[in-house]
């Protein structure tokens, strides 16, 4: 019982992975022409 | 029954303890070689999958690499000690008879945390970390424990047949190394790489205390691998740190008279070098091989970094060519250095009158090397039908840490 328990929520962080946003909100509200936030070190 | 030892108990355990230090010195290392746009991410990569292999070995993993072979077939283990099932404080005798199987499977899982994180040299600064999680999680199930199966497995093909990996030469360092040439050949270059442009590191302090934490943690990885407290660890540990010193010295050398300066990094990446290649030989040769080892690894490792410039493949932190070219190097040199004078449960080497042994290393890397590298192009391909691999552009050029994390390493404040 413990054991599918365990699968269960395991997996549901997997799914959950799948759906949440792969972009960070306050970059979705503005895509285009994102200056570059940090001086490179190159 | 198996009695329990205390002593090796003990060294089993903080040899575990060792080996997860790593991750994160790993971190530390990666995260010092790239932009400090791209430094959080970098470092996450390994925290992250600390904790993703944690719960997959425990539910799963160490089945399919350690458990009962499935169908005799030597290629991977079946599923009954599914969620650790049968695998108790009692020891098992196949694995390390002095020890709980516990302990045992909590040692093997910090292999198998180092291993997939090691990749994630090669496709720094422009993965997206989506894709990086799935692919991750799908690398350790199904090329990380069919190959630890293959070669450490009770009943593994590769076991069978005699090839010889102390402490994961082939399956940590060849399967990371070959898998990440291929992750960096299918991403393509990062763009805001130039053609020759060296991406000079951010942070080089940083990368000597992840070097060092590597080191440390070494000792644990390699004499750790002895699963006793006894002469054969203490074999290792000596080679251990006798192969990472002369590859340190000799990459620093090498460097000093192709470039005229010794470099900090260089001795950083000559130390890893000799880690690695010291890691399948570490509990069969003799401290003088360790030495030789070292020298030829840095070598060869070196030469593998100029290659991989010709080559145009953007492996960001030279993964390849230090973990797959130097996990090569150490199984082979196990092949001719091998003695059963230090280890007399295994084989002795070409160089100990045993040419057939040499034989067997070359089969086990040419099976790792194809194996990781087939499994990672078709992992790749699944990830990128779900996910995009790669950030895009205008993330890339604003850095990994701000487009994925929405954090930054340093406050200007």
């Amino acid at each position: 019982m413990e054991l599918i328990a365990s699968m269960i929520a395991f997996f549901a962080l997997v799914a959950a992975w799948f759906v949440l946003p792969s972009t960070p909100p306050v970059l979705q509200a503005r895509p285009q022409s994102v200056p570059e936030a940090l001086p490179s070190a190159a | 029954m198996d009695k329990i030892s205390a002593g090796d108990t003990a060294w089993v355990l903080a040899s575990a303890a060792l080996v997860m230090i790593m991750t994160p010195g790993l971190g530390f290392f990666y995260g010092g070689l790239v932009r400090r746009k791209n430094v959080l991410s970098t470092v996450m990569h390994s925290f992250f999958i600390l904790c993703l292999i944690s719960v997959q070995w425990v539910l799963w993993g160490y089945s399919l690499a350690f458990g009962p072979d499935w169908k005799g077939l030597g290629i991977i283990g079946d599923l009954s000690w599914i969620g650790l099932n049968g695998v108790g404080l009692k020891p098992n005798a196949d694995y390390a008879a002095t020890v709980p199987h516990q302990a045992y499977m909590v040692f093997q899982l910090m292999f198998a945390v180092i291993t997939p994180a090691l990749i994630s040299g090669a496709f720094a600064e422009r993965k997206r970390f989506k894709a990086f999680v799935l692919f991750s999680l799908l690398w350790a199930t199904f090329v990380y424990d069919p190959l630890a199966h293959w070669v450490w497995g009770h009943g593994g093909w590769l076991n069978k047949m005699g090839a010889l990996d102390f402490a994961g030469g082939t399956v940590v360092h060849i399967s990371s190394g070959v898998s990440a040439l291929v992750a960096a050949w299918v991403l393509g270059k990062r763009i805001t790489h130039k053609p020759g442009e060296d991406v000079e590191p951010h942070d080089i302090p940083m990368v000597v205390l992840g070097c060092a934490l590597l080191w440390f943690g070494w000792f644990g990885f390699n004499a750790g691998s002895a699963l006793a407290a006894n002469g054969l660890a203490v074999s290792a540990f000596v080679n251990t740190n006798t192969a990472a010193a002369m590859a340190a010295l000799t990459w620093l050398t090498i460097s000093w008279a192709h470039k005229g300066v010794p470099s900090v990094v260089g001795a950083t990446a000559g130390a890893v070098a000799g880690l690695v290649a010291i890691t399948p030989a570490a509990g069969y040769v003799t401290p003088a091989a360790s030495i030789l080892i070292g020298l030829m690894v840095s070598v060869v490792c070196y030469g593998a970094v100029m290659l991989r410039d010709k080559m145009k493949v953007d492996d960001a932190l030279d993964v390849w060519a230090v973990h797959g070219v130097g996990g090569t190097v150490g199984a082979l040199a196990t092949g001719l250095f091998a003695t059963v004078a230090i280890n007399a449960g295994a084989s002795n080497g070409l160089f100990y009158g045993n040419p057939k042994q040499l034989w067997i290393q070359t089969i086990a890397v040419f099976s790792a090397w194809v194996f990781s590298g087939v499994m990672t192009f078709l992992i790749l391909k699944f990830v990128n039908i779900f996910v995009p691999l790669r950030v895009s552009e205008n993330e890339e050029a604003m850095g990994l840490d701000l487009s994925q994390h929405s954090e930054v390493a340093y406050s200007p404040s």
